[in-house]
């Protein structure tokens, strides 16, 4: 497999697993460029079986470093803030449950609990949305994902399982 | 029970990040592609031996070190082994730091014109 055609498969799926860390599509295309950038220029020499891995692996890093960049951001923004003025930005309609539609047919509910996923997952903390989209979405193994998310097997099956938890709250009476 | 939800879970998430994919608008889509293409050029850059941050071919580098340090040695050749070349003064290193760290009287020097005058007044006479 030639590397263009491994980063034409992976792009849109890198994208949108950045935006959900985000939520924000200037950075999530940033990160993926990063990714691709870093991959083509130091990996690409390697095996093709390797750049899916390893592709992975960055592209996670490359989340984490916007989440720490993120973070010192919010901390000088905390200290200097004088107003709470997400308060007045805040849409109360955002939070409000679901209407339940009593008798909805099938595409909706579908419609109604993928609408209610999506921002389930957006709303996980990093790692746990990491291990989720890494299992579930690309059908990494325990092992690829530790090695994805840099950590131990065993805490990517905390990370999976807190996740899969938070999203059965969520979710469990729409599907 | 667990796995029943699991595995509608997995089917749910399968749906809805494929359908996220396809509403991926074409601006996005037009610029994934020019990151892609990018990072192809910057490989091929890459595999072909040039270097990516200068521009200069990789080859290159060893070439011009060398000829950096042989025309310095045939400068410092030119200025130094030339006949009759002597350096201009004996002093090493050692006697800066003697010179420096000396606790000598300061007005000697800041009257130093003075006493030159009074040495040659001496002397003529």
């Amino acid at each position: 497999m030639q590397l263009e055609e491994f980063l034409e498969q992976a792009e849109q799926r890198a994208y949108q697993m950045a935006l959900y860390a985000t939520r924000n599509p200037e950075d999530a295309l940033d990160i993926v460029q990063d990714g691709m950038m870093k991959l083509a220029q130091q990996y690409a020499h390697k095996p093709s079986d390797e750049w899916g891995p390893l592709f992975h692996r960055i592209l996670q890093s490359k989340i984490n470093d916007w989440y720490r960049r993120q973070n010192v951001r919010l901390k000088w923004l905390k200290l200097f803030s004088v107003s709470d003025r997400n308060e007045a930005d805040h849409d109360p309609i955002d939070d409000a449950p679901e209407i339940k539609n009593n008798k909805p047919d099938d595409q909706l509910a579908q419609s109604r609990a993928m609408k209610i996923l999506d921002k389930a997952v957006e709303k996980l903390p990093q790692r746990q949305q990491q291990a989720f989209l890494l299992r579930c979405w690309e059908g990494l193994s325990v092992e690829q994902t530790a090695a994805a998310m840099n950590c131990s097997q065993g805490s990517v099956k905390t990370h999976y399982s807190r996740a899969i938890h938070s999203l059965r709250e969520q979710l469990e009476e729409h599907i | 029970m667990n796995k029943t939800f699991e595995t509608k879970l997995a089917q749910l998430s399968q749906q809805t990040f494929n359908q996220k994919l396809n509403e991926i608008d074409d601006d996005v889509l037009l610029r994934l592609k020019q990151s892609r293409l990018k990072a192809i050029n910057a490989a091929s850059h890459a595999t072909t031996g040039n270097s990516i941050a200068l521009g200069f071919p990789a080859w290159l580098s060893p070439i011009s070190t060398a000829t950096a340090f042989a025309s310095v040695a045939l400068i410092a050749s030119i200025v130094f082994l030339q006949p009759g070349f002597q350096p201009e003064t004996n002093i090493s290193p050692l006697d800066d730091i003697v010179l420096l760290s000396a606790n000598d009287d300061f007005e000697l020097y800041e009257n130093l014109d003075f006493y030159i005058w009074l040495e040659n007044e001496d002397s003529a006479s």
